[in-house]
């Protein structure tokens, strides 16, 4: 899988959010060049956790307030969220194998 | 342009790095029809060879083994993210019909590669024919020069055309990456960004990171990222060689993605990425 899902609506984020263990929402901008190069690596790390960890993309010009909420000031921004509670945030580009061992290391905390 | 001999490709001696993996069969030019012709047509044609073979199967097994066969034949190999039925914007000039500077292009192509293995990237490239002919040439040099395993370089390029949605791109670095000695499970690690998977050396598993950062972000690489990989043994030579890796890649998937340049016939391994990518956007 090269793409992620878009949570295009504030239902489907609140729905991302309410289900239990590990979410990775990735939040981006249509101009952002890195974001594009980035969702590939974010969704091969969800492929590849065979279910483990869930993967979204969420657009922060679509979603001002939970930009603003969750304070982000850049693209692209990952939050990684554990049974809905942000346990973790990483701006800029990552490689999978960055992401891999970033995750890896918030879930054992 | 000046050839190259054998023994300037060290890495697969001049054997052709697209020649198809022996675990790969190619599709017959009867499952090939299948692919291009609407489905149902594809079903009934199966059903009715089935039936006229008098296997002693009946209808209803007749029409679920043609089913199978069809779906089957259908999700191994999908089809193209590019809208097939538009034609590439550049005029694709087959090989019986080259002449001049092309054909001295393909000429070559064919020399190095095989028989027939010119490939449409190239076909495009040759309508400027000098350009065509150094892009080649410096595609030799990366592959068959400097310090880094054909393994190595194919497994970045493989990595690149999933990221940039290449699907003819993938299909041929998958196949060139096979031929350099990965298993469909290091090809897969290739597609998943996974260089821990790949069976590369310490040093190429760094560089693969590498190679990934700079095209994601060049400017995100930051003296300790140097560090790091000098730590693992790699010298000037293997970052320009990676570097260069990425571009080659990169200028590839553009190309073939700005002029819709589809697949090679010749290619045969890993052609549904597109379709895979379109059902997960």
């Amino acid at each position: 899988m090269a793409t992620l899902s878009d949570l295009t609506s504030a239902e489907r984020v609140d729905a991302a959010l309410a289900a239990r263990g590990l979410l990775v929402l990735d939040v981006y901008t249509q101009s952002c060049v890195i974001c594009r190069r980035m969702e590939p690596m974010v969704a091969a790390v969800a492929v590849a956790s065979g279910g483990a960890v869930r993967a979204h993309k969420l657009d922060a010009e679509r979603h001002v307030e939970f930009a603003a909420k969750y304070d982000v000031r850049g693209v692209p921004t990952l939050l990684l969220f554990r049974d809905g509670r942000l346990i973790g945030r990483r701006s800029g580009f990552s490689t999978a194998s960055a992401l891999r061992d970033w995750i890896g290391a918030k879930a054992r905390e | 342009m000046g050839g190259f001999t054998p023994a300037e490709l060290p890495h697969h001696q001049g054997r052709d790095l697209l020649s198809r993996p022996a675990s790969v069969t190619r599709p017959r030019r009867e499952e090939q029809a299948c692919r291009t012709r609407f489905p149902f047509q594809a079903w009934r044609d199966i059903s009715k060879k089935l039936h006229d073979k008098r296997l002693g199967l009946s209808w209803k097994r007749v029409t679920v083994f043609a089913t199978a066969l069809v779906m089957g034949n259908t999700i191994m190999t999908g089809q193209w993210s590019r809208d097939a039925s538009t034609p590439p914007f550049i005029d694709l000039v087959p090989i019986e019909q080259a002449t001049g500077a092309r054909k001295e292009l393909y000429d070559e192509m064919e020399r190095v590669r095989g028989h027939g293995r010119v490939s449409n990237l190239f076909k495009a490239y040759a309508a400027f024919p000098a350009l065509a002919k150094a892009n080649f040439q410096r595609l030799m040099v990366l592959l068959s020069q400097g310090n880094l395993s054909v393994k190595f370089k194919e497994a970045v390029m493989t990595a690149l055309a999933e990221a940039n949605k290449c699907d003819y791109c993938v299909s041929f670095h998958a196949t060139a990456l096979r031929n350099a000695g990965a298993s469909d499970e290091e090809v897969v690690a290739a597609l998943e960004f996974d260089p821990d998977r790949i069976g590369l050396s310490d040093k190429e598993k760094a560089l693969f990171n590498y190679a990934l950062k700079a095209n994601g972000d060049p400017h995100s690489i930051v003296p300790a990222n140097i560090e790091e990989l000098r730590r693992k043994g790699a010298s000037d030579c293997d970052l320009i060689e990676t570097l260069e890796t990425v571009n080659t890649g990169n200028s590839f998937n553009l190309i073939n993605g700005a002029l819709n340049v589809g697949p090679d016939d010749f290619l045969s391994y890993l052609k549904g990425r597109g379709e895979i990518w379109k059902k997960s956007a």
